[in-house]
């Protein structure tokens, strides 16, 4: 499916280890990249094909799945293997052998896409329940309670919940993201990554493809959130349905700002520090 | 002209004005009126005087009292707010849009007034009740996608306007206040003939409900919302057979045969109905009720029915007559090849996703083929819109040729960036096929994967194109060059998440002045690139928005900062001075 797009080959930890430690083939080169916005860019990238940056990771994610903004070019989500079976199994019998696991978009949990109606996305995540066959497989009864709690609040506000603020160190401007459009760490990871890098990659150079990195030792920034409490924690640590439950807003900081975050935190500051002379 | 004729005719000049508001009354196109308006200071005059309609694209493009100064006979409104893409999520909601000074300056100016409609805007409670008490005539109220008032709002228009034919309430965000709106309707009144209420979560009263139905014979259109349970629908089919429109309420219900026989029946005798919606929370085992009226409809809305592909397919093959087709991607490919066979009337096509971000894991079978059987063997179908996960050139080359005659084509392929998902390739050839082929095209949204050269193909050939919008599309500001410096008749470009900067803006600066408005978010625009823009062009209004709260003052940033958001468009009223904090006046 995913061509492998010429990139790095890390070994796919299981989806409950811990941290994973990738390697990436072309260490230097990457490590430069400007971490703007999809913006402007605030240093020159070689046309036509600007390396995208690289700043998050998921724990679990597929090898070597390419990451710049183009990455859904090959329109294959890099979700869950077992997501990604599901819909393979439930593939479109009518279609070749060349097509992608059917009907199954990558989340982005972009503001605003796909483009449909606020006002008809309320209406409709209360009817959410049944629309497939076996749409309950994964769902769990306090996750629909919870959602649709949040539903029927949201309609009362008229307001698409779910949508929390992203802030990176270093830009001025966040965006937002709608956590409700996510199932998983590695799909937010994969939306922010691509978030906040160019889109205007296009067709990027496969070798400078590498995995993302969300909280990974290597990483210049790491991905926490604000938690009801009013406490900044790592992302990834609780089960998913608990940290939708308690984010408030999201920040991508840099790794050597993360020091108060916890041994995890100190322990990859520690490691990290010393080897930090490609900046 | 100003010849004088024979002794006995009058010079034109001096032919009464009323002469000549009655010609302009031939000419029910604003477009036609204003032309001829500009013909000489006569024509203006008497256009002007006689204008009974008027639209207004955008409500900040004028000063409302300039607007009721300059037509003082209007009798009939449309304003319109906020941007599209604030549909989307994307616009602050502080923003703007407000309502207030429109029911203002009309208050003062058309004591006359029958009929306003407000899409997109803040409509608080108190323009409402003073729509209830400046017009003695009223009768006919729209709001559309509108926000800021309750329920209170409503019991005065239902209590104050006694001619009231029309309140249609399409989509908005309506605070519940338990205010007895429908009961404030006085006994005596009869002269409704359209209510939609179906964006109102509340319970309504349906006694009242009954009774009011019962006593406007009139009543042609009634949506109810989801709090009418299918027992009360069928008592109001009952009371109102001769509805043409009908939006039904939740039409879920245990299956009874009681039940179903009384709905039947009910249905049964609306052999007026025509159009259909609503339906939410269907239930399969009730759609056969509705099949003694599905020869009649010309319009169904199943968008909110989340019935499966089978059930679909039995109700709506029964469907001959359709021009209207609205449904979920539940309806699958093979649905939509039933459609095909089944609707050759229909003009326009609309399939929503019933799962957008994938969570159930692809399950729809709803690909490009149900696009191209349908345009295939649809004469007249001119308007799509259509949500799908796959797409290619091949499919989109084949639909345009099958249909040159599409006016509006909508394509959201839900993944951003999506490629022909068998060559790879981006989708720049079906798309550049789709301009070239239908010449009568006015609307285009675009997806999928896509680089400069389709910009380059649609600013070249879409020559009737007045509204697109783009998302994640292109490589360079060459790209919106192309459209810019195209697209004779371009009037709305909504952009987002495109590397497009500066340069092609500026470059082609008074294009923006012939058109409407601009939207861009998440481009590569920059502070300084949107001061030039507006020192260059002072009858554009440049704002850029930020979040709320994330205000750094436009001022004290470099040229090179960022901009997230723009919205520019034209106006006749300079600056507008109702800005939240977030969005700044360049």
């Amino acid at each position: 499916m995913r061509g492998m797009g010429g990139g790095p080959g890390p070994t796919e930890p299981p989806p409950s280890a811990a941290e994973e430690v990738v390697e990436e083939n072309s260490g230097g080169e990457e490590e430069e990249l400007e971490l703007g916005l999809c913006l402007g860019s605030k240093k020159q990238q070689q046309s036509p094909a600007p390396a995208p940056c690289r700043i998050l990771t998921a724990r679990d994610l597929q090898p070597a799945a390419a990451l710049s903004p183009d990455s859904s070019v090959s329109s294959s989500s890099p979700a869950a293997a077992s997501r990604r079976a599901k819909a393979e199994e439930g593939s479109n019998p009518g279609a070749s052998p060349g097509t992608v696991a059917s009907g199954h978009p990558q989340s982005f949990g972009v503001v605003g896409w796909p483009p449909i109606r606020t006002f008809r996305m309320n209406s409709l995540f209360g009817q959410a329940k049944d629309t497939a066959p076996d749409a309950d497989t994964k769902k769990t009864a306090t996750d629909e309670s919870e959602l649709l709690k949040d539903k029927e609040e949201s309609e009362k506000k008229g307001r698409t919940p779910g949508w929390v603020k992203v802030n990176m160190d270093g830009e001025v401007i966040g965006r937002k993201v709608d956590l409700n459009a996510h199932r998983s760490y590695k799909t937010l990871a994969l939306a922010l990554e691509i978030m906040f890098s160019k889109p205007s990659a296009g067709l990027c150079a496969p070798s400078s493809t590498k995995s993302p990195r969300l909280l990974d030792n290597s990483s210049e920034y790491q991905l926490t959130y604000e938690d009801r409490d009013g406490d900044w924690m790592l992302v990834g640590d609780v089960p998913w349905e608990m940290f939708v439950g308690s984010v408030k807003r999201l920040r991508i900081m840099r790794t050597s700002d993360a020091s108060g975050l916890g041994p995890r935190v100190q322990a990859i500051h520690r490691i990290v520090t010393p080897t930090r002379g490609r900046t | 002209m100003g010849r004088a004729g024979g002794p006995a005719a009058p010079p034109w000049h001096s032919l009464p004005d009323e002469v000549w508001e009655h010609a302009f009354s031939f000419l029910p196109a604003d477009a036609d009126r204003g032309a001829a308006a500009c013909a000489c200071h006569g024509w203006l005059r008497a256009e002007r005087r006689s204008r009974r309609r008027l639209v207004v694209p955008n409500c900040y493009a004028t000063d409302p009292r300039d607007a009721v100064d300059r037509f003082p006979s209007v009798r009939a409104a449309e304003v319109k707010g906020k941007p599209h893409f604030a549909d989307f999520g994307l616009l602050p909601p502080s923003w703007g849009a407000y309502a207030a000074p429109w029911v203002a300056a009309a208050a003062d100016g058309w004591p006359l007034l029958e009929e306003l409609s407000f899409k997109r805007m803040f409509v608080t409670d108190e323009c409402l009740e003073m729509i209830a008490s400046s017009f003695r005539n009223f009768q006919v109220l729209r709001l559309n996608s509108c926000e800021g008032f309750t329920t209170a709002g409503l019991a005065a228009i239902t209590e104050g306007c006694r001619n009231l034919k029309e309140l249609d309430l399409q989509e908005n965000y309506i605070d519940d206040c338990s205010s007895h709106w429908l009961s404030n309707f006085p006994e005596c009144y009869t002269s409704l003939e359209a209510l939609n209420f179906s964006c109102l979560h509340g319970e309504v009263n349906f006694t009242v409900l009954e009774r009011l139905v019962s006593r406007c014979r009139n009543l042609k259109t009634l949506k109810l919302n989801n709090a009418i349970p299918l027992d009360n629908v069928a008592s109001l089919l009952r009371k109102a057979p001769q509805i043409i429109e009908l939006g039904t309420g939740k039409f879920s219900a245990d299956y009874h045969p009681d039940l179903f026989a009384k709905v039947e029946a009910a249905f049964a005798g609306c052999t007026s109905l025509r159009r259909l919606s609503g339906t939410w929370d269907a239930v399969p085992d009730y759609l056969p009720a509705f099949y003694c009226v599905c020869e009649g409809l010309t319009s169904l809305n199943l968008s909110y029915a989340t019935v499966q592909g089978p059930e679909l397919i039995k109700f709506i093959s029964r469907c001959k007559n359709l021009l209207q087709l609205w449904v979920m991607d539940l309806i699958e490919d093979h649905g939509l090849s039933v459609v095909a066979s089944s609707c050759s009337k229909l003009q326009e096509l609309r399939v929503f996703p019933s799962d957008p971000f994938g969570h159930n894991g692809g399950q729809v079978f709803l690909t490009e083929r149900g696009l191209v059987d349908v345009s295939a063997s649809c004469p007249k179908l001119e308007s799509v819109l259509y949500f799908c996960s796959r797409m290619t050139n091949e499919a989109l080359v084949m639909i345009a040729k099958n249909r040159p005659n599409f006016t509006c084509f909508r394509l959201a392929l839900l993944e951003p960036r999506s490629p022909d998902y068998i060559t790879r390739q981006p989708l720049d050839a079906g798309f550049s096929a789709i301009v070239e082929s239908c010449k009568g095209l006015r609307r285009l949204s675009m997806s999928g994967l896509l680089t400069d050269l389709v910009f380059k193909s649609i600013g070249a050939h879409a020559d009737r194109l007045e509204m697109l919008s783009l998302a994640f599309a292109g490589d360079s500001d060459l790209g919106l060059n192309d459209i810019l410096s195209g697209c004779k008749s371009l009037k709305k470009l909504e952009i987002r998440d495109c590397p497009f900067g500066d340069k092609a803006l500026l470059a082609n600066a008074a294009k923006l002045e012939t058109m409407r408005s601009l939207w861009m978010n998440s481009c590569s625009l920059t502070v300084g690139g949107c001061r030039l823009l507006a020192l260059k062009m002072p009858h554009l209004t440049v704002e850029i928005i930020n979040d709320p709260g994330e205000t750094c003052p436009v001022e004290s940033l470099p040229f090179d900062s960022p901009v997230e958001k723009l919205y520019v468009y034209r106006t006749l009223a300079g600056p507008r001075s109702d800005t939240p904090d977030c969005v700044q006046i360049v």
